[in-house]
């Protein structure tokens, strides 16, 4: 079946593209499936916080105590949690949880459509007076937007915590002190371009893993190859958007200073 | 796939729950940040105009007497050669900035970012306005520094011989200290000649140091680093000596013991009037010296003048050589007087018995040995 | 084209016309015509892969034909607005393959589904009221609270006819009802099916390759093959048949 793999990957991004313009479209236009929003939220949302928090604590944790050698040898042990911060604030926190989420909520809407596809679910919504791109697609597309950002501040602050033990594993030091020496060498221009950047993620795994379970093909097989190319793509697509983000930040930093 | 995925009212208040925290936390996060940038709470801006910035940024750290206390607002160019620093400060501290505090730019931390420091003013002057330009103080130039360094080179030359023969007199002149203690305008001045000799000793070890770090500035001189480090070494024995010489007179104030014998024995007193009085002139003498030695450092750091004649000028770089040597040789002379003269102090100290603090002052002079 | 629904009653329910359809490595539907009157119990047979499934899902347009007319209840399915093609399919039952009931809900969630989404729901009792009656229909009240993981093939098939059914259409499209079920399930589900069709007065269109499925519940039946129409007749003109082709069909 796939004999032209360059002709496959390009029809894959036009489909992509072309689904992404439908799922915007209708995400504009009421009506509005709140409720099946919502519901997908709580599965999005809520339901992923304890993998990313104790995710985000080990980072944390264990991204400090590799640091920490480097700036004592320099004499600056005292940088350790700013420089904790602005990796974790910056790239680490959206970065991971964005990954993270591509596994777990990319693959299961990956699956989750797939498997309604292929069983004819989608099928029997669209007759059942349901517009399934609104429903089903729209809904968790919306939910993995507003939700990654959420995932990604508890993220970040778990991973604060899981720092901060890191530190102090090596000598007191006030919870005070810490936020304060974390907090010192962080500005907007860390916090708000690197929260934008997790709207771009949320949206591309929710984008990806409907994409992906929407064209499954047929057989329970079909399903798999959907969820788990909805992971492989939308991490790919993750590193990308990524490194666009910050390119674009670059050069707006040095446009504005 | 065996859960109902209906959704309930408890659901709904869990998902609720998990949004409000997550913006909190967001909130706290652009909370913290604005507020060590200033952008809640009162504020007010000054500026002031350099011809450097060194890299300053806007959003750099401001500091007054070392507190952060507010960022770099804006930084541009004003013509070829200006550069217009805005800085935006917290109200709190605007009473303390005065109209002659001046704006520094200087370097915090190992990773070298630039800070703008404000300098305390007089507490008389009245507090700046919004959006007044302070005065600034510009960095040190290389070139510069070494002008003056010829200068004060030659002064600390002079000073430390001065110093020397003081200190050798005082270790001569038993007795002289008779009339010479009951004088504290000498004691006075001795303190301030040693407090000078340590600012000096301080500006000449920041020199140097200095030149070691701009390696290659000065072709020829600079690349001479046993110069460097001579003059580093003379820094070091001069601060030691300096320190030496003001715990001696420490001690002299505190004028422990010896106070009858020095009474009884008036020809001595009589004899020691002369050599009192030249003591007390070259007191003075090295005073101004000291004082000018200030004035010159004081000089060094406001950053006057041009050295392009030493750039040129390849003897210089001898007969600084030789200088430098001569510094240190002083120095270490004076180091092992005031050494001597703090022992036999101690010995003598510790052979009489206390008196009464007030008359501890004429209780040294006293004390001498015939 | 503009017709009302009314003036269709006791005529040709569904009308095709040339219809064609294609995909990328075959040509699946070259000239379909067919025309099914009210109330008649039609069966389309052919062979796997003729395209059965393909001309049911063009009728509801869950697929695009790439020419041809399709009619049904007097509406031009292909040229409808979103919101009158939902009028259109509240009228037109599908029962899927696979039954295609929805695994992350329950029995009664699946029922409610079409009623709720149709905004034909009325009141929660309504609701309730609705729901029971339609499990009656098919025998299977006691499953109201389980999910569809919980059921057997058969149960499954019965609560998918229920879910068809709930909305009481007026064409019912069978998408092979009784693919993957035993024979004695499969006559039940047959004898089901031509019940609720005596209920309700419908009119259905089944598609299938199981012959006793199509004795139990055809009118008429046309056959399929080659991407046309072949023939049309009862069964036991079909049974008779001197063709080959058919009569390799249904013995």
């Amino acid at each position: 079946m796939k004999n032209d793999q360059g002709a496959n990957i390009l029809s894959d991004i036009t489909g992509l593209v072309r689904f992404t313009v439908r799922v915007v479209r209708s995400m504009m236009d009421p009506p509005f499936e709140n409720r099946e929003m919502m519901k997908q939220s709580y599965f999005i949302g809520y339901k992923t916080l304890p993998l990313i928090a104790v995710t985000a604590f080990i980072l944390g944790l264990v991204l400090t105590l590799q640091s920490r050698p480097v700036l004592v040898d320099f004499g600056a042990e005292s940088l350790l949690p700013g420089m904790i911060s602005v990796s974790i604030v910056r790239e680490i926190g959206p970065v991971v949880t964005a990954l993270i989420c591509a596994g777990k909520i990319g693959s299961g809407i990956g699956a989750e459509l797939g498997s309604m596809k292929v069983t004819e679910q989608i099928d029997a919504m669209e007759v059942s007076g349901t517009n399934p791109m609104k429903y089903l697609v729209s809904t968790r597309v919306l939910a993995t937007t507003l939700m990654l950002p959420i995932l990604v501040f508890f993220a970040d602050a778990i991973a604060f915590v899981g720092s901060y033990l890191a530190v102090n594993l090596h000598g007191e030091i006030a919870p005070q002190l810490f936020l304060t020496n974390a907090f010192a060498p962080l500005h907007f221009y860390d916090l708000i371009p690197a929260t934008i950047k997790t709207f771009i993620f949320g949206f591309a795994i929710g984008v990806i893993g409907s994409y992906k379970g929407y064209t499954a093909g047929f057989g329970t097989e079909a399903v798999g190859r959907a969820a788990n190319s909805a992971v492989v793509v939308a991490s790919v697509a993750i590193f990308i958007i990524d490194m666009l983000v910050v390119e674009l930040q670059h050069s707006m930093e040095m446009l504005n200073f | 796939m065996t859960i109902t995925m209906k959704m309930t009212v408890g659901k709904g208040i869990r998902l609720g729950v998990f949004i409000i925290l997550g913006i909190a936390i967001f909130a706290y996060a652009i909370y913290i940040i604005g507020k060590q940038r200033n952008l809640f709470g009162n504020t007010f801006t000054v500026s002031g105009i350099f011809r450097d910035v060194s890299g300053l940024k806007v959003g750099s750290n401001v500091r007054y007497s070392g507190i952060n206390v507010g960022s770099v607002s804006n930084v541009h160019l004003l013509n070829d050669t200006l550069v217009k620093v805005q800085v935006t400060l917290e109200d709190k501290v605007h009473q303390f900035i005065r109209e002659d505090s001046r704006m520094e730019i200087g370097t915090e931390g190992v990773m070298g970012n630039k800070v703008v420091n404000i300098t305390p003013g007089t507490s008389t002057k009245p507090v700046v306005e919004e959006g007044a330009t302070l005065g600034t103080i510009e960095a040190v130039k290389m070139d510069e520094i070494l002008d003056e360094l010829k200068k004060s080179s030659v002064n600390t030359t002079v000073v430390t011989q001065n110093l020397a023969e003081i200190t050798s007199k005082i270790n001569q002149g038993e007795g002289i200290f008779g009339k010479l203690f009951t004088d504290t305008s000498f004691t006075n001045n001795l303190d301030q000649i040693s407090r000078n000799t340590a600012n000096l000793t301080r500006n000449v070890s920041t020199i140097t140091s200095k030149i070691n770090h701009e390696e290659g500035v000065v072709g020829k001189l600079l690349s001479d680093t046993t110069l460097a480090k001579e003059f580093d070494q003379a820094g070091n024995n001069l601060l030691e000596s300096t320190r030496n010489l003001k715990g001696f007179t420490q001690k002299i104030n505190r004028g422990e013991g010896m106070f009858g014998k020095m009474f009884t024995d008036t020809a001595f007193t009589r004899n020691l009037d002369e050599t009192a009085r030249n003591l007390t002139y070259t007191t003075k003498q090295a005073r101004a010296i000291s004082e000018n030695l200030a004035r010159i450092t004081r000089h060094i750091e406001s950053g006057k003048g041009v050295m392009n004649k030493l750039l040129v000028d390849s003897t210089f770089a001898d007969s600084l050589d030789g200088t430098l040597k001569n510094i240190n040789k002083t120095a270490r002379e004076l180091d092992q007087a005031a050494e001597t003269v703090r022992k036999n102090w101690f010995i003598r100290t510790f052979s009489t018995k206390k008196q009464p603090p007030e008359q501890q002052q004429i209780d040294t002079t006293k004390n001498r040995p015939k | 084209m503009s017709a009302k629904l009314s003036e269709h009653t006791g005529e040709q329910v569904v009308k095709l016309e040339h219809l064609k359809k294609s995909f990328p490595d075959n040509p699946v539907l070259r000239d379909v015509n067919l025309t099914i009157p009210k109330g008649e119990n039609a069966v389309i047979i052919g062979q796997s892969g003729i395209g059965k499934s393909v001309l049911i899902k063009c009728m509801v347009r869950l697929i695009e034909p790439d020419a041809g007319r399709i009619e049904i209840l007097g509406h031009q399915v292909n040229s409808l607005e979103e919101e009158a093609l939902n009028g259109l399919r509240k009228k037109i039952g599908f029962l899927f393959q696979g039954n295609a009931l929805y695994d992350s809900m329950s029995v009664r969630e699946n029922l409610e589904f079409p009623l709720v989404r149709n905004k034909m729901a009325g009141t929660k009792k309504q609701l309730e009221r609705q729901v029971i009656q339609a499990l009656d229909n098919v025998g299977l009240r006691q499953t109201i609270d389980m999910m569809p993981s919980e059921l057997s093939g058969g149960m499954k098939k019965r609560i998918g006819l229920a879910r068809t059914l709930i909305l009481q259409p007026e064409i019912i499209l069978y998408d092979e009802p009784t693919t993957g079920l035993d024979p004695i399930t499969s006559k039940e589900i047959s004898q089901l099916i031509i019940d609720l069709q005596r209920h309700y007065h419908t009119t259905s269109i089944i598609i299938t390759h199981d012959i006793s499925c199509v004795k139990i519940t055809a009118n008429t039946i046309h056959v399929l093959k080659d991407g046309s129409l072949y023939t049309s007749g009862t069964y036991n003109e079909l049974k008779q048949s001197k063709d080959a082709w058919i009569n390799n069909f249904f013995n």
